[in-house]
């Protein structure tokens, strides 16, 4: 069964509404909605503290939910963003290293200048938008 | 104006125009940050972090505020600013291309 069902019976089931249980949480009556009807998912706080007021095991909410499982590996895999975070800052520094000791090798050349110029910016654009993906 | 000369001009209106929407989709996605952590003025942070390094500073400095209460509204707003960041980093690479570019082309002929 799906996250969104068992979330509705466990509700139905300790006899709170929508807005009571939004309440309890701290999240809007609308948001609760939008669980139950599977357009959004839940935080992994938000389903512990929705596990202790339907007073429902986490087991029993997460398990099965191959989606569910997906949204929260996502959301919760520092490390991996954190990976790609320093691979992109690596990747900058190993350039510029690149291109100033080819710099001393090749003569000087406008197209490679300009190439330079180009991939740093490129570079330089990756690495910040990896740190506002993190924000 | 030539050919060529519609290069440098068209390359600074895409950076510019990518560098204003970055600075204000910082703005708005720092407000609503700071908003969830219940940081007093959220305004002035936003404002903050338009300094040059003080993104940085931000980002490390709020990890000792948790976020206390952020709607799904403002997930997805957040999410959609990202996008918008993403796309306007996009204009701003292409402009400062296209201005290399042309330094390269005058300088050769």
């Amino acid at each position: 069964m799906e996250i969104g069902k068992k979330l509705k019976e466990a509700r139905l089931q300790s006899g709170l509404t929508q807005e009571k249980a939004a309440e309890k949480i701290g999240v809007s009556r609308q948001t609760i909605s939008n669980w139950e009807n599977e357009k959004s998912y839940p935080d992994i706080v938000s389903v512990i503290r929705l596990s202790d007021i339907y007073s429902i095991s986490l087991d029993s909410l997460l398990k099965g939910d191959d989606k569910m499982m997906e949204h929260l590996e996502e959301s919760t895999d520092i490390v991996r963003s954190n990976r790609k975070l320093a691979a992109a800052a690596g990747a900058n520094v190993v350039l510029v290293a690149v291109m100033v000791i080819l710099s001393m090798f090749l003569p000087e050349n406008e197209y490679f200048l300009a190439a330079v110029f180009c991939l740093m910016i490129i570079a330089a654009s990756v690495l910040f938008y990896q740190i506002i993906k993190r924000f | 104006m030539t050919g060529i000369e519609i290069i440098p001009a068209v390359g600074g209106a895409f950076l510019l125009v990518g560098v204003i929407s970055v600075v204000y989709q910082i703005f708005q996605m720092v407000v609503i940050d700071a908003r969830a952590r219940n940081l007093k003025h959220p305004g002035f942070w936003g404002v903050f972090t338009l300094g040059s390094d003080n993104l940085i500073l931000y980002l490390i400095g709020r990890r000792r505020y948790p976020v206390v209460r952020m709607t799904d509204a403002d997930r997805k707003e957040m999410a959609r600013r990202k996008k918008v960041i993403g796309v306007s980093l996009a204009f701003m690479a292409a402009g400062a291309i296209g201005i290399v570019l042309y330094g390269m082309l005058t300088s050769s002929l």
